[in-house]
């Protein structure tokens, strides 16, 4: 390229000329994009304001009295009330109220009570009246005709519920026994609605009759009424349902979240429908086809109470009692923001590559290197060819699991809720978890007697038949100690746990035969020797892998050393800590380190032994790690592996620095 | 002189000696134990293997044939996908100049430092998503990408080793590199192959959380599952397992790694004493 460059360069200068007009036509437009977008199309204010309204207590409701005036009921049975956003003052209930409705106008509010209760209270949370009914209070909503529709019954899962209709003294319209618990009322203007447990839904006129009753697809948790008489349901697994209330078919459904829908309700103003989970996500949604034309990250709690939209703002309460209130004009416009933030990115990126591939084609001094590195890839593509498999199977099988595992200890990963970024959790649940700690204390346990099996009895072996005399018993020692690994390990630890058992081991067969009856016990399932017998298992610890790198270690010493060391009239023992010990220091290195992993890593010989019994005697984090993975709790699981994997890290990474390092 | 030198060896062989009786003690607990009518054992543990009761061995043969042939096949398939893919490419790594070259090294080297802990949930996790659960292909093609670092580690230093006047040659004589590969890398690189295959095929063996993760239904069990689940009745002594028949099982099992060693045994000892082995 470079030559041609010499060869033409009066069409370089020309395309060199041109390149640069459109290098900076390049520039101009990236400049004024940015310029456009900040000026005109950045977002302004904030979506979602959110200020702590209910101070202490959890909200479990929360009703709108009027423009102004909200009451919320916390779990701790405390009305609060709430003006503008600010509470301003609250009273203490003498009952646990368990549902709460009011009136259109505010006027009057009525709740209903675990112990069987039905209060009304004025607006200024005076009680009025208060009646009662056959059972517990497990929904209540005001109809229109200022009746109270009350769902309540017995126990749980007896059958014994009712759904009934009252006037404020508490006669009764009607009374219809459902067997099933209710869930959740309705109240619509020719009928009652009420949800049960088990997803039944049914409907019920003020003659006490069935009109319909049907199923959903999960029990509905919330229940509303909309200004047609159509029925919204909210349930358990996050899908929100529009329902014909003549025949209780299901008009639209709509999946929202994995989460428990903690509020539904119908929005007069808007004509939407406004629903919440248990993330505190917020949805609305269109009256036709269920369609989430919005969806908003309001809290971090439990999303309680839709209260009301406003002019331009939608309100909302969480359970911890937060004031949430969403900016609807932004909101409705944050879809748009979206898709025009992505084109300004995308738009972004295209004139920056656009400007450097210019620039690199244009300015000869990038273009050569960019040239040469092209060729540079292209004359190495029997190279990418050799590795390209090893590289594949390393980035599907290594690294992508690396990074999955990183990312899940953050998570709350596991198969019964939604996956959610948690931030340290895991590991301040770990941080405070017995399990762990005594897994940690086993762990170091086992490691330095394991440690300290494969540095003595190893190296005593090789030691001795290193300087055994008599080639032929040398060879032979060397094979027959060789021999006993053949056993499988699976099969060394099934028969270690053998020797152990209570009534045919090996071990308590021996007591019993020197007179020692009273030495015998069940070393496996005993607290106090569980842990040790384990470490005591493969006695006397030949292990073979140790013998033989120590083995090659000796071989590998210059026997000059040992000749002078001889003449210089060393005895063995001086010989083994002066000459022996300092030659073969690599490969006692070698052995620590595998031991080490070993030690953290291992866990399926604990597996087979005890499976971390008796009780958590024998626990260790690796063995935690895997019962968790084995309970789907892959998140808490991660995080283990996370700590472990950091402890091996700091130490490989230590042997590594060591290693560098000479061995004088 | 030479007395003392007598008497040490002496003492040597006798601790060794020692040492040896006790590391053979679960042997020889397990074989006279596989010979043993199971009612003998239970009623006199001490009491010599006679008859001997070589119905075991029929029994736990029976029961345990598929399993051993399951893992044989699944180590052999993983130790040649292992060694074919890491040949080519510690081959690269340790002859070949390409761009890139260090960076691609650097990101072998660095998963290196990613122990098994870290990855096991995920592994799992994407075994799952992938579909490769309770399969023994999807077992073996796991063991191919785990055993891939290691393998490339140990050969590419092994490759850098070889002279390069032979690739040269080679080269010159018009040999493509798949060629030098395997006409002249390879075969020079025997013994460590041989070592790297009987570790793989040891690990493989004896795995047993990965399998017990991976494999759920018993038509898919390797050797260690089969194993530590391995309760066969016993129809004289109703509710205890037949300890004759489980330890016939065990010595069954010990059958592939004896023959393992029997042909790789000399290889296996130079692979780890020579010092291939060492970082």
């Amino acid at each position: 390229m470079a030559t041609a460059a010499v060869e033409r360069p009066a069409q370089m200068a020309r395309a060199s000329a041109s390149g640069k007009v459109l290098f900076v036509i390049l520039v101009v437009l990236l400049i004024a994009l940015n310029i456009v977008y900040f000026a005109f199309l950045r977002p302004t204010g904030n979506t979602i304001e959110a200020t702590q309204a209910v101070p202490g207590g959890k909200v479990l409701e929360a009703i709108v009295l009027n423009e102004r005036q909200t009451v919320a009921l916390t779990s701790d049975n405390r009305f609060v009330l709430v003006e503008d956003g600010k509470a301003v003052s609250e009273k203490k209930l003498d009952k646990t109220v368990t549902a709460l409705d009011a009136t259109p106008d505010g006027a009057r509010l009525i709740g209903g009570t675990s112990d069987r209760d039905v209060i009304i209270w004025d607006s200024q949370l005076n009680e009025l009246s208060r009646f009662q009914v056959n059972g517990r209070v497990t929904g209540l909503k005001i109809a229109e005709d200022g009746k109270i529709v009350v769902g309540y019954g017995i126990g749980r899962f007896t059958g014994k519920f009712w759904v009934g209709k009252f006037d404020d003294q508490g006669q009764a319209v009607f009374k219809k026994q459902i067997g099933q618990d209710i869930a959740t009322v309705a109240a619509g203007k020719t009928a009652s609605f009420y949800g049960a447990v088990n997803g039944d839904i049914g409907a019920i006129d003020d003659d006490g009759k069935q009109l319909w009753r049907t199923k959903t697809v999960k029990p509905l948790l919330q229940m509303d009424v909309t200004a047609d008489g159509r029925i919204i349901g909210a349930d358990e697994r996050g899908m929100v349902y529009l329902i014909d209330p003549a025949t209780g078919k299901s008009i639209w459904q709509q999946k929202l979240s994995e989460y428990k829908m903690r509020m539904v309700a119908y929005d007069q103003q808007s004509d939407k429908v406004v629903a919440g989970d248990e993330d505190g996500m917020l949805y609305m949604l269109d009256m036709n086809d269920g369609r989430p034309f919005y969806r908003a990250d309001a809290s971090a709690s439990p999303l309680r109470s839709f209260i009301h939209t406003g002019a331009d703002n939608l309100y909302a309460v969480s359970s911890n009692g937060e004031w949430i209130r969403i900016n609807l004009g932004l909101a409705l416009g944050a879809q748009r923001q979206q898709s025009i933030n992505t084109l300004v990115i995308a738009g972004n990126a295209l004139l920056i590559f656009g400007a450097l591939a210019t620039l690199v084609v244009t300015v000869p001094r990038l273009r050569v290197p960019a040239v040469r590195i092209g060729h540079r890839i292209k004359d190495s593509r029997v190279a990418y060819l050799l590795i390209l498999p090893s590289m594949l199977l390393t980035i599907v099988f290594a690294y992508v699991p690396t990074v999955m595992g990183l990312y899940y200890s953050f998570t709350n990963f596991n198969l019964a809720e939604p996956i959610k970024f948690i931030g340290l959790n895991n590991f301040v649940k770990l941080s405070s978890d017995p399990f762990f700690w005594t897994g940690v204390g086993n762990m170091l346990l086992i490691l330095v007697t394991s440690l300290i099996k494969e540095l003595t009895i190893p190296l005593l072996i090789a030691e001795l038949i290193f300087w055994l005399r008599w080639a032929r018993i040398k060879y032979g020692m060397r094979v027959l100690f060789i021999i006993p690994s053949i056993v499988p390990g699976v099969v060394g630890i099934l028969l270690w746990k053998q020797i152990y058992d209570p009534q045919i081991g090996l071990i308590n067969e021996v007591l019993k035969a020197m007179d020692l009856a009273h030495l015998t016990r069940p070393w496996l399932s005993d607290a106090n020797t569980a842990i040790w017998a384990i470490i005591f298992a493969g006695f006397p610890w030949v292990s073979i892998f140790a013998f033989l790198i120590y083995f090659g270690g000796l071989l590998n010493i210059n026997r000059e050393i040992f000749d002078a060391a001889a003449i210089d009239g060393a005895n063995p023992w001086r010989r083994f800590w002066e000459i022996d010990l300092r030659m073969i220091r690599p490969q006692l290195r070698l052995i620590l380190f595998f031991t080490f992993l070993g030690s953290v890593q291992g866990y399926g010989g604990i597996w087979i032994m005890t499976r971390g019994g008796p009780g958590t005697a024998t626990y260790v984090p690796g063995l935690q790690m895997f019962l968790q993975i084995s309970a789907a709790n892959f998140g808490y699981a991660s995080s283990i592996g996370f700590v472990l994997a950091l402890v091996v890290l700091v130490i490989t990474l230590m042997r590594f620095r060591f290693n560098e390092q000479p061995d004088a | 002189m030479i007395k003392r030198a007598t008497f040490n060896n002496s003492i040597s062989v006798t601790i060794l000696l020692v040492i040896l009786f006790f590391s053979f003690v679960p042997v020889i607990m397990m074989v006279t134990m596989s010979l043993k009518d199971s009612i003998l054992i239970y009623g006199d543990f001490w009491a010599p293997p006679l008859p001997l009761q070589w119905s075991n061995y029929n029994r736990a043969l029976l029961d345990l044939v598929w399993p051993a042939l399951r893992t044989v096949a699944v180590a052999a398939v993983s130790i040649i996908g292992i060694t074919l893919f890491s040949c080519l490419a510690a081959y690269a790594f340790a002859r070949l100049k390409f761009f890139g070259k260090e960076f691609l090294f650097m990101l072998i080297v660095f998963i290196f430092l990613v122990p098994g802990v870290l990855t096991l949930t995920p592994s799992f996790v994407l075994a799952t998503d992938l579909s490769m659960r309770n399969s023994l292909p999807g077992l073996t093609v796991w063991y191919i990408g785990g055993g891939q670092v290691f393998a490339i580690f140990i050969l590419r230093a092994f490759f850098q080793s070889q002279p390069e006047e032979i690739f040269e040659s080679a080269r010159i004589d018009g040999a493509s590199e798949l060629r030098s590969v395997f006409a002249i890398a390879v075969p020079l690189a025997r013994p460590i192959l041989v070592t790297l295959a009987i570790m793989n095929f040891l690990s493989i063996y004896n795995d047993l959380i990965w399998p017990l993760l991976m494999l759920n239904s018993p038509e898919n069990r390797t050797m260690t599952i089969a194993l530590q689940a391995y309760q066969p009745p016993n129809e004289r002594l109703p509710g205890r397992p037949d300890l004759g028949v489980i330890t016939a099982g065990y010595v069954f099992a010990s059958v592939p790694i004896l023959l393992v060693f029997a042909f790789g045994m000399k290889y296996y000892i130079e692979g780890l004493t020579s010092g291939a082995i060492k970082s």
